[in-house]
Parts: structure tokens; C-alpha cells; sequence
């Protein structure tokens, strides 16, 4: 297995290790000589021994490129990053899920083998695995495999419910995810059993985190605050701070993917708190999204319309960008919006609020108390 | 020597370009200087989508 991947991201190339945050930008040329150096049996050059070393403590002269660096060919398409959901179904019943009807259901093996061929193509470097929970899927193992020798530094978004399983610690520290993104539901077995209605769950998330971390995987937690836990708050803090693991809090809940209300009563109304002003998006442009069945969509909010990969293939992403910036105008009743230049809610979110009938004060600065404005 | 930044260029995000029609600057051979890049993140915040379906965000 490769140890270093060398890949065009954007309009850059670099050079990277799986499961490091540290990285080279090296100038195209290297990249070229890099790329010939495998056809022709070359070992690694002098400036990336060197580099290697000083970076990542690698020793790597003397060993050929090819086999030690997986050199990616440059793709004709624009995109970096992606996001799989493997498979929407959950060992958790969380009131605030965004997936509304979790359910079981993915590609066979050969469609996601040929799946991740596609996303490779598409010249995509960092690959989100996610669900539902993604742990539990039956093909999981396989599917970040694959997706670590198509050479993607691959992030896992997980509950964190499987992470002490021998068998995921050995997968994940043998091919070693660029990150594993846990969320955090409580701090208490009281809390968090409450809000994943699952008894058990906080037990297992502390054996997973702890595993996780002891085995030296590069984990970050997502704290997720609902009237179920916003009193412990400053306890899923300390959680963080005592394992030293760099955190997010999550606030403000959002209408499932269908524009179902269900996930949104899981607000804690002392936490409602105003987004960033939005001042544009990648989404369908250098980013896309694709759901268990295959279907590319512009992210994991604009789902509507999506793109059949496994029928129409990587060409079918081209027709991303044209969507992004249709989903993205403004629309219905926030058209000529004055108050648009400050507004932190994306149109294809607002729109799945307005399906959801939600309160306007979630997402529109109209309703918001002045001093917020 | 320093480290060479090569540009090659920015291309409407929404049409795949060939990397063939990406046109490069003059470049010394003799340089290969990588540049350390210390955090990933900031570089790959650049490809996501601003708002919402990141890699940390639970949406």
C-alpha cells in the first residue's frame, strides 16, 4: 500500500500522508516527475526524500516512486471533496436527525466499487464517509479500503458506537482516516440515552471515544446541543478538553431532508442562535454529495434535483455547477430580500425550513429581535 | 532557493477543463522545493460548501 499520495487538488498539487493534516504543495512539473518517475521505475527524488523526512519523519530514499507514491492522474473536473452517505440507517432514533426515514439501504458491493471509481475520477481528494451511521454498514470496511487505495484521505462521520469494535481499530489505524468527526449527544448516561432512545448508547460512545483515542486516531467531536442536553453543555465541553480533541457545537436544528418538521421540537430555545451571513457556497462546483442509491446531489441540503451516477457516470457531474447556481437564488418569498446581504440561511435550506412549516424566527432574520439583526 | 509557486490557473468551477488547456508559467527544472503546508484544513476549506454539509458540520 501507498504510503504518500501526490494528487492535483483544485489548482494546486500535493503531496500528502494518509491520515496527516500536515502536507506539501509541490509546483506541477514535480507532480510530472513524480508521475514519470512510477512509469519508469525511478526512485523517489531527492527534494521529496527530503521533505518526507523533515514532514512526516519518513524515510523513503532509495525506495521507488511507484508502490511508495500513489501518483493520481489529474482529472478533467473541478471537484476536491465529497461526501458519501453509505447508508441511511442508524443504531440511534435521535429526535433532531436530519435523515427523517433512516433507512437501511446502499449499492451492492460491485455499484459502490464502481461508485467509487466515479468519485476518484472526478478528481475528488477528501472523501466524507458518513450515513446514517456509517460503522454499521455492512460493506464499511470495503468501502474505506477502497477508497484509501483509490488514494482519498478519507473522514468518517460517526456516533462513535463501533469505534472500541478490534475489528474498526485495526482497519482505521492500518488505513488511517485523515479524521473521524464523533458526535457528542451528552455527558450523562441520562442525557444521552434520552436523546439517541437507545439504552446503552453513552456507554458504548465513552468505550468508542476512549478506543479511539488511546489508539492515537485523529478524532474531533461534533457537539450536538438539544433540549435533551443543552444542561450539560459545559460537561460534553470538558468531555472534549479532558481528551484534549478539538470540538464544534451544533445549535440550531435543521428540517429533515424531506422538509419534515419531526427533527425540529429537539431545539433548545435558549441555544437558537444566529448563523454566519452566507456569502456564497462551493456546493456543486468543487464539492458534491451522493446518497446510499448512487445519486449525486449539489450537498446534503440542495438534494433536489440529483444526478443518477451509476447511470449516467462521472459526466453527469457536469451538470453540477448549472444546478448550484439555480438552487442558490434567491427564490419565492425571500426574492428580493433586504435584508439578503446579512441572511446565514442558504436558499435550499430556507426552502427546506418553509416545507417544514417552521417557525420564521429559525431561519429569517425578519423575526429575529432587532439587536440580532 | 525558495519555493516556486506555480499557478496554473483558474477555470469556471462548473466546466471541467482539460489539464491540457491550463497554461503554465516558466519554470526553473532545477527547482522541485516543495512548500510545507502545516494544516490541510485550511487548504481543503477552500472546496467546501460554506454553509453546511462539511465534514463537521452533523448536517
Amino acid at each position: 500500500m501507498h504510503t504518500l499520495i501526490a494528487s492535483r487538488f483544485l489548482d494546486e498539487y500535493l503531496v500528502l500522508r494518509p491520515g496527516y493534516v500536515e502536507g506539501l504543495r509541490i509546483p506541477r512539473p514535480a507532480h510530472q516527475q513524480l508521475h514519470d518517475a512510477v512509469r519508469a521505475g525511478a526512485t523517489v527524488p531527492p527534494w521529496l526524500a527530503t521533505a518526507a523526512y523533515t514532514t512526516w519523519g519518513l524515510d523513503l530514499a532509495g525506495r521507488p516512486v511507484a508502490g511508495t507514491v500513489l501518483v493520481r492522474d489529474e482529472s478533467p473536473y473541478p471537484f476536491g471533496r465529497a461526501s458519501y452517505e453509505l447508508n441511511l440507517g442508524c443504531n440511534y432514533a435521535c429526535e433532531h436527525c436530519y435523515l427523517g426515514l433512516k433507512t437501511f439501504a446502499g449499492l451492492t458491493w460491485p455499484d459502490r466499487e464502481r461508485l467509487l471509481h466515479i468519485v476518484r475520477e472526478a478528481g475528488v481528494l477528501w472523501l466524507q464517509l458518513t450515513g446514517g451511521e456509517p460503522l454499521i454498514d455492512k460493506l464499511y470496511a470495503e468501502v474505506h479500503t477502497l477508497a484509501y487505495e483509490l488514494g482519498m484521505m478519507i473522514a468518517i462521520s460517526s456516533n462513535g458506537s463501533r469505534l472500541a469494535n478490534p475489528r474498526f481499530l485495526d482497519l482505521l489505524t492500518t488505513l488511517r482516516p485523515y479524521r473521524i468527526v464523533v458526535s457528542v449527544y451528552g455527558a450523562t448516561a441520562a442525557s444521552y440515552d434520552s436523546l439517541t432512545q437507545r439504552r446503552g448508547s453513552f456507554a458504548k460512545f465513552c468505550r468508542g471515544l476512549d478506543a479511539a483515542c488511546e489508539a492515537g486516531l485523529p478524532i474531533k467531536l461534533n457537539i450536538v446541543a438539544t433540549k435533551h442536553n443543552a444542561h450539560e453543555l459545559d460537561a460534553m465541553r470538558a468531555m472534549a478538553d479532558q481528551r484534549s480533541l478539538a470540538y464544534l457545537i451544533y445549535t440550531n436544528m435543521s428540517p429533515t431532508i424531506y422538509g419534515g418538521p419531526e427533527s425540529l421540537p429537539a431545539q433548545a430555545g435558549e441555544l437558537l442562535s444566529r448563523r454566519r451571513p452566507f456569502t456564497g457556497c462551493n456546493a456543486g462546483h468543487s464539492f458534491f454529495h451522493v446518497d446510499p442509491h448512487g445519486m449525486a446531489s449539489i450537498c446534503k441540503v440542495g438534494r433536489d434535483p440529483q444526478i443518477p451516477l451509476m447511470e449516467e457516470g462521472v459526466d453527469g457531474l457536469a451538470r453540477l455547477g448549472e444546478i448550484a447556481d439555480r438552487l442558490l437564488l434567491r427564490q419565492g418569498g425571500c426574492t428580493g430580500c433586504t435584508l439578503s446581504g446579512t441572511c446565514g440561511t442558504c436558499m435550499p435550506l430556507a426552502a427546506l425550513y418553509r416545507k417544514a412549516n417552521a417557525a420564521l424566527n429559525t431561519y429569517c432574520q425578519h423575526r429575529m429581535p432587532k439587536e440580532a439583526v | 532557493m525558495p519555493p516556486v509557486a506555480v499557478r496554473i490557473g483558474r477555470y469556471p468551477a462548473s466546466r471541467p477543463t482539460p489539464p491540457s488547456d491550463l497554461t503554465d508559467p516558466p519554470f526553473d527544472p532545477a527547482t522541485f522545493a516543495p512548500e510545507f503546508v502545516p494544516d490541510l484544513d485550511a487548504l481543503a476549506e477552500s472546496a467546501k460548501c460554506s454553509c453546511a454539509a462539511s465534514d463537521d458540520n452533523p448536517y
